[in-house]
């Protein structure tokens, strides 16, 4: 056990977001909209350190706080993703909050706070820390939200995130004391020796009300209900934040819960998994083809991704994590990309972009736009060479080495079906035609992060095959052996 | 020379052009449609020469892969391993030498997007290379399944007026024939522990049974959708339909030709026994598809259409021979693949020449054509004779290798497939006669202009390797002669057979 001392150290990453947003909190209040630029350059500058902090210190696994904190190559890699993400979703809401009213500045101080409860979810190592990080993501994603204050869907989209949110912690709370009735207690590592000599009912019991309240913040079918409608009433900017971090910080606790306190129980809860995967797949590829708000069928296609990723958890083998965490990164950086390509669009035309339709006849005037779109949705799609496809390569790799051939084909079919309304988007921009579309240039720093997301998934194969990634993936799967 | 990667240059090479057409369009926006055509046609002039190169220093007494490029990528779940036997080459060349002619016959036809135009097309000659060149896997997967981004964009841009549902049509179908062979592809890669062919062949070993079987249908599923045999078909004429005259010709020329190289490559040495277990099957697919499909594209209004069917009865030739496991059939099927190759391309540029003067495809909309256009009569028949199969043609050579090759293997369905030339020869003299000859009834057709210069060179040279290749095919069946024994002598059947 380390001492107190060195548990700060330990944990000094998160004390320093947590200053960072405090102290940025307190300029803001007081300078309001003359501050905003300040503070989102200090809160970038701060994710973006801190992201390669992670990148360069990282622990073999070393526990801080009497074991409530835990720091090892998973989470290490988790935070890495998760506080660069966020540095670019601060980046991609600049413009966008450049013209809102004098409450902008709040809007990266609620990214900061809701990243570092993402940061201690990632690390938690019992059940009490977890709750509390989870509450401490949660809150500020319901304010952003209503961010858009003046639009009546962003305020519904809030309040229904909120009571569903409420409700699945309760869930989660309500599993997590289960859980401690019949082990004694709340610590991960502890409660997987214990469970043999338990009560096995009632710690299944107690394990599926603990899955149904993460399942709901990764919005897998059965509780993806509120994704479609919270994704469609948030700015854009926000439900590029939505769509991307909150569910890497989700899938990773997830892979901490099944692995490691429940190491024993993988017959109980892969078919749950299963179910929960193969349904989100199906769901989000099927209902997806009717929707026309471009949002919403984002919340769908995100709805089905969520399934590919879990997929890969329902084989009960730890070096299949490797696959999600694969999965997950491709979907996040096509997700960025996305929105990149998106927000610039919204900022620079006076017209809402709201439906695929409104994307039509793009590809006259704005090529280097549509074609960056058009290769996210291929992506998605998962046609190679680009990385959707390696996505989900990896995905059935697993899947197939484990046997679940049927399960994996089933899972291909649903996502020929998927592909149908991925291509669609290609349809809109290039086969309609619309005279004069407004030509858009990009902006600076959406234009960069295009890019780069750009030559990610196209060049997968180069990225994995020559940068470090695929090393720190494999590592941070053996986190957990 | 032996230690330039030529394969890879040979692949890579189209893409090329992309920055410079890209470049050419910020420097002179005026002008870009022209300086994209000419750094198009000049990209694929470099690329046919360099598979000319290939093949001057390719040698044919061996079966074994030339060429061979191997650079260990993606931690060991992919291999970027290139290589070519006298198969690939073939159908290297059938891609290379057409792209150049599919981007002369776009050359004043096309006018929206040009750019977009020429990068599709080199982007996809790429990929057709590279399809043929692969000997991994995982490689080969890549290649064959992007074909469709391009091929999607080039029908749905550039294509007729039902051309966003013939696009949907051709991307969804052939991508859920796909992934079926995708699982099949991941399956054999963890039996045998690596993705790399040639290391496959030796390696993978499965005794017949249910999973083989299964397997083997992964792959049908894959190879017939993109063939197509009956009844896999019916995304074909939508998307010949409506596709671009040069779209229409890569597609029949070269991408329907992936499924058969895919039965060649994979279905064949890697599933020998299930191969057999079904030729029956195939048997029967493939002589409903000759006839059937052959009585269907009689009673066609469209002449695209029509020749869109007679596409998928040939295509029955292919598939009977490659299953009758005899050299003859094999090299029959490879022979008539090529030569389809040829031939539907020249079929699809004639219709593109009358089309683009009439902008009708409705056979009741000609009639007499002879007499204001001579030369493109000439030109249309000798292709018309060519795809009935008539003897001095190349056509003959592959249907009669292919014949022969089943009157050997089972005599009935020999009778049948006979019977497919004669109805071949029923719908093509009659869409001859009827476009061709007759009174000219149609006002328009009085006013229509002989072949220019441009369209004579993009049909001159498939005449004269139509009518080469008739007289003396000696040259290809010399290709293709050793690696077709070395893969009828690699198909080694544990069923006693």
């Amino acid at each position: 056990m380390v001492d107190l001392f060195e548990s700060l150290i330990i944990i000094a990453p998160e004390l320093i977001l947590a200053i960072t947003a405090m102290s940025l909190l307190m300029i803001g209040s007081f300078y309001q909209k003359k501050s905003i630029n300040l503070i989102n350059t200090l809160s970038f500058l701060t994710l973006l350190i801190l992201s390669f902090n992670e990148l360069i210190f990282n622990n073999i696994q070393i526990f801080a706080f009497n074991g409530f904190f835990i720091e090892d190559k998973l989470s290490s890699f988790a935070k890495f993703i998760i506080f660069l993400t966020s540095a670019l979703s601060i980046i991609m809401s600049a413009n966008w909050l450049r013209n809102y009213d004098k409450t902008a500045f709040e809007f990266p101080i609620l990214i900061l706070f809701s990243t570092l409860g993402m940061a201690l979810m990632v690390s938690a190592n019992d059940l009490v820390s977890l709750y509390l990080a989870i509450e401490l993501q949660s809150l500020p994603l319901y304010v952003l939200a209503t961010f858009n204050r003046n639009d009546s869907f962003s305020s519904e989209s809030g309040v229904k995130y909120f009571i569903l949110g409420a409700l699945s912690s309760g869930l989660l709370l309500y599993g997590s004391s289960l859980i401690y009735g019949f082990t004694g207690t709340i610590f991960l590592n502890e409660i997987s020796q214990l469970t043999l000599s338990s009560n096995q009912l009632g710690i299944t019991f107690g394990l599926a009300f603990l899955l149904a309240g993460i399942v709901f913040k990764i919005s897998a079918v059965p509780f993806h209900m509120w994704a479609p409608d919270v994704y469609q009433g948030a700015a854009t900017p926000v439900t590029s934040f939505f769509a991307s971090v909150p569910k890497m910080a989700a899938i990773i606790i997830l892979i901490r819960i099944l692995y490691v306190p429940f190491d024993n129980f993988i017959s109980s809860w892969s078919q749950i998994i299963i179910f929960v995967s193969f349904s989100s797949i199906l769901l989000g590829s099927v209902v997806a083809i009717w929707q026309k708000n471009i949002k919403r069928l984002i919340a769908y296609s995100s709805i089905a991704h969520m399934g590919f990723a879990t997929l890969a958890l329902s084989t009960g083998n730890k070096s299949d994590i490797e696959s999600i965490l694969v999965y997950m990164i491709i979907y996040i950086v096509a997700n960025i990309g996305f929105f990149s390509c998106l927000i610039n669009i919204q900022n620079k035309t006076e017209k809402n972009i709201n439906n695929i339709s409104d994307l039509a006849g793009l590809s006259v005037n704005n090529p280097s736009l549509a074609i960056s779109i058009a290769l996210y949705m291929f992506s998605f799609a998962g046609i190679p060479p680009l990385a959707g496809f390696f996505a989900k390569y990896y995905v059935f790799i697993s899947l197939i080495n484990e046997g679940l051939i049927f399960l994996a084909t089933f899972a291909l079919i649903a996502s020929v079906i998927g592909a149908f309304y991925y291509i669609r988007f290609v349809k809109v921009m290039f086969f309609d035609e619309v005279a004069n579309t407004k030509k858009i240039t990009f902006s600076r720093s959406l234009g960069l992060i295009n890019s780069i997301c750009f030559i990610f998934i196209l060049g997968f194969i180069f990225v994995q095959s020559v940068t470090p990634l695929a090393n720190m993936i494999s590592n941070a799967t053996l986190a957990l052996n | 020379m032996i230690d330039l990667p030529l394969l890879s240059i040979l692949t890579f090479l189209p893409l090329i052009g992309l920055p410079f057409i890209i470049v050419g369009k910020i420097i002179n926006a005026e002008n870009y449609q022209n300086i994209s055509k000419y750094i198009a046609l000049f990209v694929s002039l470099i690329t046919f020469l360099i598979s000319l190169l290939i093949l001057y220093n390719f040698n044919i007494n061996t079966s074994d892969f030339q060429y061979n490029e191997r650079i260990p990528i993606m931690n060991g779940l992919m291999t970027y391993r290139m290589g070519i036997d006298g198969i690939s080459i073939l159908f290297i060349l059938l891609s290379t030498f057409l792209t150049p002619i599919c981007i002369i016959a776009s050359w004043n036809i096309i006018s929206d997007r040009v750019d977009y135009y020429m990068c599709s097309f080199l982007v996809l000659e790429t990929l057709m290379i590279g399809t043929f060149c692969a000997l991994d896997i995982v490689l080969f997967y890549l290649f064959f399944e992007s074909v469709l981004i391009p091929m999607f964009v080039i029908i749905g841009v550039w294509g007729g007026e039902r051309r966003v549902y013939s696009a949907f049509k051709f991307f969804l179908y052939t991508l859920l024939g796909s992934v079926l062979m995708l699982v099949a592809i991941i399956y054999i890669v963890l039996a045998s522990g690596t993705t790399e062919l040639p290391i496959i062949y030796d390696v993978f070993n499965i005794n017949h049974g249910i999973i083989q079987n299964l397997l083997w249908l992964a792959f049908f599923a894959s190879f017939a959708v993109k063939m197509p045999m009956w009844p896999f078909h019916t995304w074909l004429p939508d998307a010949h339909v409506e596709a671009p005259t040069a779209g229409s010709v890569i597609l029949a020329a070269i991408l329907l030709k992936m499924g058969g190289y895919g039965f060649l490559r994979f279905s064949l040495p890697l599933l020998p026994d299930s191969s057999f277990y079904f030729s029956d099957f195939i048997f029967i697919l493939s002589v409903i598809a000759i006839i059937y499909t052959s009585i269907v594209a009689y009673v066609q209004e469209d002449i695209k259409k029509l020749i869109a069917y007679s596409s998928v009865a040939h295509m029955g030739f292919v598939t009977m021979g490659i299953f009758t496991f005899n050299i003859n059939g094999i090299q029959g099927g490879i022979f008539q693949m090529f030569s389809h190759g040829l031939i539907s391309g020249a079929l699809f540029l004639s219709v593109g020449v009358i089309y683009n003067r009439m902008h009708t495809r409705k056979i009741a909309d000609y009639g007499g054509v002879v007499s204001v256009m001579p030369k493109f009569a000439l030109f249309l028949m000798v292709f018309t004779l060519a795809n009935i199969g008539l003897p001095g043609t190349s056509g003959f050579v592959g249907e009669f290798l292919t014949i022969m090759a089943i009157f050997s293997f089972n005599k009935i369905f020999a009778f049948f497939a006979a019977s497919g030339v004669i109805l071949s020869a029923v719908y093509g003299l009659w869409l001859y006669r009827k476009v061709i000859f007759e009174k000219i009834t149609n006002d328009a057709v009085k006013s229509l202009k002989d072949l220019t210069l441009g369209e004579k060179v993009t049909l001159i040279p498939l005449l004269i390797l139509i009518i080469l290749f008739g007289i003396y095919p000696a040259p290809i069946l010399d290709l293709i002669s050793v690696s077709s024994i070395g893969l009828v002598e690699s198909i080694n059947l544990s069923g006693g057979n």
